[in-house]
């Protein structure tokens, strides 16, 4: 029990004493999985919204694709990535595993099918409703997608933050693609783990109540708004 | 006047309408009567256009598709105030702003509603929503109106307001209501004549 109380203090003095490799493997993880949802959010929105809105033959088998992605592990995700940017493999050339992009492009398509079924799944309940109001008050094309975005903006922030939330709590993908290198790749994750494999404890923890207060911090804004709907 | 021949509706393998002939008349008003699960949103669905998927002919003869406008039974208020609501119409319209505020002010005191105007259209009751939305399809001066239940969330005093404004609406505008409604007393104050969909449906009779 000692050895968890010392752990615990120790942490919170790497924390206060804002420890540089504690706060530079914070600001990696941020960045990474920050830049991976957004770049997904940028494909997963228009995409996910527009297919929502429309009808179309093979529905079913295309929403039980879709939601069957969502669920694909981190570790697979990681494992394909790792597979088409090694040295000998297609993407080999660009040089990017072991680096922050390619922790970069292993989140970003694991977050894509989550952000594409909900927001597929969001426009296609509360979408098609608003599009049809919209048609019926006159709105042409053009309005309808506008109208449809802005009506449906806080739900698709909530998703945003679902699937930053999905990406920096991670471990599979980064570790894989990532190869968890100090000082390049090691991210909160991939160190608690590894941490934990050794045996060192103060700087896992100290990260480890980063990562619940960023988790609870964004868990939090979703519940206020889906309490504000 | 409407006119729709040879008209086949289905969901899936479920025909859900099947009408071989009927003429509605689009000036006055029009009370669609028919008991539950006869076709009757689904007919106003295809008549406004928002449902394009069927089989026969819809003729709208002397009436615009963009002067048509639909207030289903479970309309959607925009994440708005009620100004921008009932403005919403009139800024795709591109009318000036003096314009707008004119008309607006004039349907929110037409619905006694003005002490809503700056309200979030989230926090209305059910009864001040539908009036809400209803004053909104009346906003862009639609010649045809369909209305499914107009006054299902209303209570008396707020019905027969309702009715007055609708009914002033297609003297003024020249326009016409179509309305569904199950409350016999409503359609004899209202309407100008009655359809029983049932006499139009095949194989019910």
């Amino acid at each position: 029990m000692d050895y968890i109380i010392q752990g615990v203090y120790q942490a919170l003095t790497l924390l206060v004493k804002l420890d540089r490799e504690l706060y530079s493997i914070i600001l990696l993880s941020i960045l990474v999985s920050l830049s991976a949802t957004l770049i997904a959010t940028a494909l997963f929105v228009p995409i996910g919204v527009s297919v929502g809105l429309r009808k179309f033959k093979r529905e079913r088998l295309f929403e039980k694709i879709l939601f069957s992605m969502m669920g694909v592990p981190s570790v697979v995700i990681g494992l394909v990535v790792a597979l088409l940017m090694s040295r000998r493999s297609i993407f080999g050339f660009l040089g990017l595993l072991y680096t922050p992009g390619a922790m970069i492009i292993a989140q970003v398509l694991l977050v894509f099918p989550l952000g594409m079924g909900l927001s597929y799944k969001l426009s296609k309940f509360q979408g098609r409703k608003i599009k049809n109001e919209g048609k019926l008050l006159g709105a042409k094309k053009k309005d309808l997608l506008i109208l449809v975005l802005k009506e449906l903006r806080e739900e698709l922030l909530v998703i945003f933050l679902t699937c930053f939330s999905r990406a920096i709590t991670e471990v599979g993908a980064v570790m894989i693609v990532g190869g968890n290198i100090k000082g390049r790749t090691r991210v909160m994750t991939t160190t608690i783990s590894m941490l934990n494999s050794m045996g060192e404890y103060p700087m896992g923890i100290a990260l480890g109540i980063i990562l619940m207060l960023l988790t609870f911090g964004v868990n939090s804004v979703v519940y206020t708004l889906h309490k504000g709907e | 006047m409407i006119e729709i021949r040879n008209l086949v509706k289905s969901f899936g393998k479920r025909r859900v309408l099947d009408i071989e002939k009927m003429v509605i008349d689009t000036m006055g008003i029009t009370a669609v009567r028919g008991e539950n699960g006869l076709g009757k949103t689904t007919l106003f669905s295809l008549i406004s256009g928002i449902e394009k998927d069927f089989e026969g002919e819809i003729l709208k003869k002397g009436i615009d598709d963009k002067d048509i406008t639909f207030v289903q039974q479970n309309f959607y208020l925009l994440k708005r105030t009620v100004y921008e609501n009932i403005s919403y119409p009139l800024k795709i319209r591109k009318w000036n702003n003096e314009m707008i505020k004119k008309r607006v002010d004039f349907l929110l005191s037409e619905f006694k509603i003005e002490h809503l105007s700056d309200k979030n259209a989230s926090r209305l009751s059910s009864g001040e929503s539908q009036k809400v939305a209803i004053a909104r399809a009346l906003s862009f001066r639609p010649k045809l109106i369909l209305l499914d239940e107009p006054t299902s969330n209303l209570d008396k005093e707020s019905t027969f307001l309702a009715e007055s404004v609708l009914s002033k609406y297609t003297q003024d505008e020249k326009a016409g209501i179509i309305m569904i409604s199950h409350d016999n007393e409503q359609i004899n104050r209202m309407a100008d004549q009655t359809i029983e969909l049932k006499d139009y449906i095949k194989g019910v009779n």
